[in-house]
């Protein structure tokens, strides 16, 4: 009797670990008989470690196939259904007072200006704005607000609960410690599900593309504070991306920008 | 209009693609009246720098005629006769406030300046028809050029000036920038490797910083003729011990500073050439050293290293314990052209040297493509190509 419930228990353990539905495992039959063959005929033209290699694959595919269980595809779903949180953090120096950089960040219909994957802020009220946010493929609507400020310091926005994306966002200044502009640390942390946006393309990888949206952004911004511009390579207004139309509807946002007296 | 467009690894074309628009305020469109091919733009012909895309328009030595302006313009104005410099600087940033024009943060645009800050640590300024990892800017082997901060990077110059001050957009202010890192004191002696054109204007810049020798290095007879021209000691490169021999040139002690004109695509010799190139073809290597190796060799204890020649990568096999052992100095990067244009030219206007001298080639923008295999391959005596845009038949120096 106590052999008969381990051999159901184990049963269900192994069905719980089924994770291909039917089509899958048909079409892993199918390539495993495919790349088997590929590899048998690339033994026989003498080619054979990518002939083993080929076959090798094939074996892999079909005990896929077979069993049922992929632990590649498992994998992938626990990172897609992840609790993980994501933080990122950048950091840039801009040669502008802090004051101005403080009211620039304030307005937050400036944010779109050089925020990557915003393609839209519309203030509703002094703290309250929606975004249009457009990541991996998928547009969202988030409400945002402003749930914290010192002036001239810090800013923190926040998701309204029960966002689609949920996130908070760190803005902080300081005086350049050599004395020249303002430091901008520049923090993002994405909430689950909102996290789940980049937690598929797993752990570090996932920090690292947050982090290079940021630099992204932060580079923009510090073209956008020091010169009014943001720089393009483009040759014509068609080949130039969204954020780089500075001539569109906007206006330059410094036009006391100073001559380079002596040199040109 | 008309434009030289990289199609591929050595595949050049010339093709007919939209006009360039005023896109930032501060833009200026130019009309090319000459341009260049450069040294570096080998490097792209060849293959050697990553970055590039189909269509992409060459040149980054160009001057010209202002024929638009941007409504935040504020010094040139359309009519101007401009030279423009090959990299592109906002003015205002940290770096450019330094007079370190080549490392301004506000002209590669984001995505590509976050891939530089990345790999390098920091981002550079945008280049003229350079990669996308410089900006993607359209180059100056066209009719028509889109510059951006115009106030900041065209020079405007004397109507009857035309050759004699094209390279100050480049080779010229780099050749010059490399002697000035030399830190040259009187009596000294400067070793040149490569004898290209900036190589040539290193050598007559060494000799206007106050040099008492040069020596250059080459194995093309007639760029080793033209460093004679300027004053230089020649070397052959092909005849081999070119350190052995620098060293007998001076007393046994090497020379006080050394320039590296020649880059990522030294051509070396015997077993150490085909070692480089062998690593360099299976990517364990973006860069041929052979040059740089012999620079740190052939330099004195306590000298400069002066690198104008341009790396991208990684190197092997570079020799950091003689350059220790020996208290070397390096200095090198980007010309910072911005800030030698002005005092350069006065010196051309007070005819203390004419540029002109390096022109061996004038072409029309059609015959650009096949140029760029007469230059590296340094046949017809090519030393240096001038591309006139609107004209058609060919005439050379």
């Amino acid at each position: 009797m106590a052999i008969q419930s381990a051999i159901q228990e184990q049963e269900e353990h192994e069905d719980r670990d089924i994770n291909l539905a039917l089509w899958e495992r048909l079409a892993s039959l199918a390539a495993s008989a495919a790349v088997t063959a590929w590899g048998k005929s690339r033994v026989a033209e003498g080619n054979r470690v990518t002939g083993w290699v080929l076959m090798g694959i094939g074996s892999a595919l079909g005990a896929r196939g077979a069993s049922g269980k992929c632990p590649v595809k498992r994998m992938w779903q626990e990172r897609t259904h992840s609790d993980d949180v994501v933080e990122a953090k950048a950091g840039v120096t801009v040669m502008v007072p802090r004051d101005e950089v403080f009211r620039f960040l304030r307005r937050q219909e400036n944010l779109a200006r050089f925020m990557e994957h915003v393609d839209d802020v519309r203030a509703d009220g002094d703290r309250r704005a929606t975004y249009t946010l457009r990541a991996m493929g998928k547009t969202f609507v988030v409400e945002s607000e402003i749930v914290e400020e010192v002036s001239g310091e810090r800013i923190v926005w926040a998701s309204v609960p029960g966002a689609e994306v949920e996130h908070r966002r760190v803005v902080e200044l300081r005086d350049s410690r050599s004395g020249e502009g303002t430091e901008i640390s520049l923090t993002l942390t994405l909430m689950p599900p909102a996290s789940g946006i980049v937690v598929p393309l797993f752990g570090r990888l996932a920090e690292l593309w947050t982090e290079n949206t940021l630099s992204v952004e932060l580079i923009r911004m510090r073209q956008l504070l020091e010169t009014g511009e943001i720089a393009t390579g483009a040759r014509i207004p068609e080949k130039q991306a969204a954020k780089e139309r500075n001539l569109v509807g906007r206006e330059p946002l410094i036009t006391n920008v100073p001559a380079v007296e002596g040199k040109l | 209009m008309r434009a030289v467009c990289w199609m591929g690894k050595t595949d050049l074309e010339v093709q007919n693609v939209p006009d360039p628009q005023i896109l930032n305020p501060r833009d200026a469109i130019v009309k090319v009246t000459l341009s260049a091919i450069c040294g570096s733009d080998l490097h792209l012909y060849g293959g050697f720098m990553p970055g590039m895309k189909k269509g992409d328009i060459l040149g980054h030595e160009f001057m010209g005629e202002i024929v638009e302006v941007g409504s935040g313009c504020r010094k040139v104005k359309v009519g101007d006769r401009v030279v423009v410099p090959f990299n592109i600087a906002c003015g205002v940033c940290w770096f450019c406030k330094k007079d370190e024009f080549s490392l301004c943060q506000n002209t590669n645009p984001a995505p590509s300046a976050a891939l530089l800050e990345a790999t390098y640590g920091s981002t550079g300024g945008g280049l003229f028809g350079y990669t996308h990892l410089y900006g993607g800017y359209s180059g100056g082997q066209a009719e028509l050029v889109r510059v951006p901060f115009a106030d900041i990077g065209c020079l405007p110059v004397n109507g009857h000036f035309e050759e004699q001050v094209l390279f100050l957009s480049d080779i010229f202010p780099t050749g010059y920038m490399a002697a000035e890192n030399c830190n040259l004191q009187p009596g000294s002696t400067v070793a040149v490797f490569g004898c290209g054109p900036v190589g040539q204007f290193a050598i007559r810049s060494a000799f206007l910083l106050g040099a008492a020798r040069v020596i250059a290095i080459d194995s093309v007879s007639e760029r080793l003729q033209m460093a004679r021209d300027g004053g230089a000691e020649t070397l052959d490169d092909s005849e081999g011990h070119v350190v052995e021999r620098i060293k007998d040139a001076t007393s046994g002690r090497g020379a006080d500073a050394v320039i590296d004109a020649v880059g990522l695509e030294a051509h070396g010799h015997g077993i150490v050439g085909a070692y480089d190139k062998a690593k360099q073809m299976v990517r364990l290597q973006t860069d041929r050293p052979t040059a740089l190796r012999q620079a740190i060799l052939a330099c004195r204890g306590g000298g400069t290293v002066s690198i104008p020649g341009v790396y991208g990568g990684l190197v092997d096999k570079f020799p950091i314990g003689a350059a220790f052992g020996k208290g070397l100095t390096f200095k090198m990067g980007q010309t910072h052209t911005h800030r030698y244009m002005r005092p350069l030219l006065q010196r051309i206007e007070k005819g203390e040297i004419d540029p002109s001298f390096v022109i061996t080639h004038r072409l029309s923008l059609d015959e650009v493509p096949g140029a760029y295999a007469t230059f590296r391959d340094k046949e017809e005596g090519c030393i240096k190509v001038v591309i006139k845009p609107g004209t058609k038949a060919t005439i050379r120096a």
